[in-house]
This record gives C-alpha cells, structure tokens and sequence, in this order.
C-alpha cells in the first residue's frame, strides 16, 4: 500500500515540482500519472523509488516512512521495487543477461541463480536471442524491453514506470504496454507516468493527472 | 539470501579494468614507480650496510688483559670461556712474546731499546675480540666488556666503541630514512590511486547510479573498486620487482669489471625475501584501500 499525505518536493532555488500532492493506492492497482511535461510525474515516481526525499510531507510504502529510511533501508525498498525509465539506463559493458540478473545479484542472489532467473524472464518475454547482445546493438524498444526484464527480476511488488514508451515506435509501445499487463496480471502494483492517450485507453487502470506539481483530476484518495 | 561471492566481485572487477583500461594503467605505474624507488632505496642501504659491516667486522673492539704470570694452561681456559660468550665472533689470543715482536716492528730503528727485555716480565697476554656481525653496536661491546671483566685471571677490558656508536648510529639514521621514504612514497601513490579511482568512479557515474536504483548496497558497489585496486596494486608491486631486478642484475654486471667497486658489488645481494614480500603485498594493500577509499568517498557524494 503506497500512501502519499501533503508532499511537496522543492528544487533550489524555489521551482516547485511537487506542491500538497496525497495519494493513495492499493496493493495490485494500476494506476496511471498523466499530464504535461513538467507536471511533476517523474518528481512523484522517484519519490516513490526513494531516489527523491520529499521537502515537505510523508511517503509511506507499505507502513514505511521512506524519509526516516537510512541508505540500507532505501536499499530493501528498491530490491521490492521494479523501475523502468524513459531512457532504459542499461549499463552499456554488460550484455543483456547480465544487465537483466544485475538487481538479483544485488539482492544477494548467487549469481549462477540470478543469471538463470534473468534467462527464464528473458525467454517468457521473447527476448531470449538478446541474453548474449550488447545494449548498444538493440533498438530503443529492444532496449527498453530489456528494461522492463530487468525491472521484473525481482518479482516485485510495485513497478514503477516512467514514460515506458516515450521514444518507441507504435509496435515496440505495444509490446512493452503488454509486458506491463502481464506483470499487473500477475499481481504487481503498477504506476506508470504516461502522456500518451492511446496508453491511457490501451490499459484498464485508474487515471491521477498532474499540472504544475498538483493533482488536478482523478480518484486521488488524498486525505 | 546473502552470502560471500569472491568470484562474481573477481569477475565484475576484471570486467571494469578491462573496460576502462587507461585510469588501471595509470594506477599501476604509479604503484610501481613507488615500489621500485622504495626497493631501490632499501637494496642500496642493505648492500652498503652490509659492505660497511662486513669492513667494521674486520676491527677487534676489545682487548682483554689477563693478569700477569697467567699460567698458560689458565690463559688457554680463558680464552674457551670468552669464546662461548654468544656476542663473540671471534678471538685471537696474543702472547707476550708476539706482543714484544710487534712493538719492536712498530719501533723500526729504535726497536733496540727492547734487547734483553724478557717479555713475560713486561707484557701480559693479551686477548683479542672481534663481535659477530650482527652485534657491532656499542651497548654490546659494553655489556661484554662488563662480563668479560668479571672473569677469573682478567686484569683489565679495554673497550673501543666509540666508532661502534657511530655505526650503530648510521644504521639507526639509514632505517628512519628508510620509514620516511616509505612513507613519503606511499602517501603519493596513494594520492594518485585515490585520483585515479575517483576519475574512474566519475568515468561510471552513471553505472553507479544504476546499480543503486536497483537497491545495490554500498559494499556491493565497492567491493569490485577494492578488488580493482588490489589487482592494479598487486601488477605495480610485481612490475616495480621486476624491474628492481633486471636492473640490479644489470648493475651487478657491469660493476663487476670495475676494480675499485669489484669486492662491494661480490658482497651485494638482491633483496632480502622478507623485504621482497613485504613489497608484493604493499602494492595490493595500498591499491586496494586507496582505491576502495576513494570509491567509498564518491559514493557519498551521489544522492541517489
């Protein structure tokens, strides 16, 4: 259960990016943050992923503050927590399989099991004749459904997505939106920023807009 | 489940040095120079010490005058007991007749004087002592001067240790500059491997960030850096050796011919394996920590 209560988060010098944003949403709920560019979508996901200490307000995640979480904390947080972002941020010296098993191995995972696991999703996925290929030989969409595995290893219980489909033409949008659809199936809480409206009318979820760091429409659960 | 992997850490680690092979290169020179002119130093100063040991052994610090009339059964049973003493390295008994023989030597024309002089009469039998290699400082020659003093049929010990004070003197300055130049030397190649782990730390800035948004801890992160530097150390230490070596055994060649230097370079001897152990540990030892410390001082600094 994720719970958001009067979170603002404030760059220096004073551009606020977050201003009095509570949310709420439930375990194995997919929820979509729309809305322009600079509305504060990706701000909110790295909140979410601890990567962001909000400058006012709490974000709990699963009955924990993450702020009054030490670097250690944050970690575990993470090891639960899947991310996809915009630019897929694969570490380019690694093949794929290797970027794909790398949050298992950091888990703590043996790394002949890691490597299997990351095969397995690899091969459930259709990306079983990328294991051996380096990022910079993959397309954006391929890279980005590397991603996505990548995200996934760790079975986790939130995915966190940020413009997932940004750079992607419309085939490769289609198979990452349908990778996420089957990690929602089953059973991860799913928060994707988008402003694509076809994503939007592709995916069955609950929709929370954004604008100028405030929420302005949508089921926000704000107390 | 957590558990040690030495092996992947091992694995990530070569991958990293492989991928970014200038700031490693740079690294292990570095560790190199500083072993090589450490090794250097320290053969230099073991192989004068030795020479100059090997020239102060020569001398005897010590003469022993038995009491005169000795008989020589009780003189012979004297010089056993000094000879057992662990300090004494060797010891030369001087009979009064030898010692007349060498004063008329010394007086050349005017050793005349001496005709007719019965030489037990006048002279004591004299014992010589030369200290062991290893003990040619002068607390030693006073200690054994006091001990020796104490035995049956000594008169009297004269010691000489005042160039023994200054030895013992020489190698205490040459082992502290020897510290100071370690620590001079490894203080500035820990500097540049610090430097150039930070530069390889920026170079995978990115690559950091990754692996902590995916929840990698901070030693997961940091264990490869202290592997890294490890390895880079341990190529420098071997590197500097080898070096050391062929440029000793060179030395050692071409000295050889030059009459002057002939015996000193006989006496020379690579370094000591102690000494050489120490080096190829050094090297690992100072890559490894400055390497991890810098890395750990990085990782502050990325707010992720």
């Amino acid at each position: 259960m994720i719970r958001l209560y009067h979170v603002s988060k404030v760059y220096p010098p004073r551009f606020a990016a977050l201003t009095d944003v509570s949310l709420a949403i439930e375990p194995g709920e997919f929820v979509f943050l729309t809305g322009p560019s600079g509305a504060g979508k990706t701000t909110l996901l790295r909140l979410l992923l601890g990567a962001e200490a909000p400058s006012a307000g709490q974000v709990v995640i699963g009955g924990r503050n993450i702020a009054r979480l030490g670097r250690k904390g944050i970690a575990e947080v993470r090891r639960s927590t899947g991310m996809v972002f915009q630019d897929a941020k694969l570490l380019a010296g690694l093949p794929v399989l290797d970027n794909v098993a790398l949050p298992a191995e950091a888990a703590g995972e043996a790394s002949k099991e890691a490597r299997r696991k990351a095969f397995a999703l690899l091969r459930d996925l259709g990306l079983k004749d990328f294991v051996r290929r380096y990022p910079r030989s993959l397309s954006g969409g391929e890279q980005q459904r590397v991603a996505l595995a990548r995200a996934l290893v760790n079975d986790p219980g939130l995915l966190l997505a940020d413009e997932p489909t940004g750079n992607l033409d419309e085939e490769s949008a289609q198979k990452v939106v349908e990778l996420i659809g089957r990690a929602h199936a089953s059973g991860a809480t799913v928060v994707m920023a988008t402003h694509d409206p076809h994503l939007l009318d592709a995916m069955p979820g609950r929709t929370i807009t954004l604008r100028a760091g405030r929420v302005v429409d949508g089921e926000a659960g704000a107390e | 489940m957590r558990r040690p992997r030495p092996f992947y850490f091992l694995r990530r680690a070569v991958a990293n040095l492989r991928g970014a092979p200038r700031p490693a290169v740079v690294t292990a020179s570095t560790i190199a120079i500083a072993v090589f002119l450490f090794g250097a130093f320290v053969l230099f100063a073991a192989n004068s010490y030795r020479a100059l040991v090997g020239w102060a052994s020569r001398g005897d610090p010590l003469l022993v005058y038995a009491k005169p009339g000795l008989p020589p059964a009780a003189t012979a049973a004297l010089a056993k007991q000094i000879q057992a003493l662990p300090e004494v390295g060797r010891l030369r008994v001087i009979e009064p007749e030898e010692g007349l023989r060498d004063l008329r030597g010394t007086l050349g024309a005017d050793g005349d004087v001496l005709e007719g002089i019965e030489a037990r009469e006048v002279l004591p039998t004299v014992i010589s002592i030369g200290l062991r290699e290893g003990d040619l400082d002068d607390r030693t020659a006073g200690a054994l001067a006091a001990r020796v003093r104490q035995l049956d049929g000594v008169a009297a010990v004269d010691s000489e240790s005042a160039w023994l004070e200054r030895f013992a003197r020489f190698g205490r300055v040459l082992r502290w500059v020897g510290i100071g130049w370690a620590a001079v030397l490894g203080f500035g190649a820990l500097l540049v491997v610090g430097n150039s782990t930070r530069l390889a730390a920026l170079t995978r800035k990115e690559e950091i960030e990754v692996l902590r948004l995916v929840g990698a801890s901070d030693a997961f992160i940091i264990v490869p850096f202290f592997l890294e530097g490890g390895l880079q150390g341990l190529a420098g230490s071997l590197a500097g050796v080898a070096v050391l070596a062929i440029a000793f055994t060179a030395l050692e060649r071409t000295l050889a011919g030059d009459s002057f230097l002939a015996p000193f370079v006989a006496s020379a001897r690579f370094l000591d394996p102690r000494v050489l152990g120490a080096l190829l540990v050094a090297g690992p030892l100072l890559g490894a920590t400055g390497s991890a410390g810098s890395a750990r001082r990085f990782l502050r600094g990325v707010e992720l």
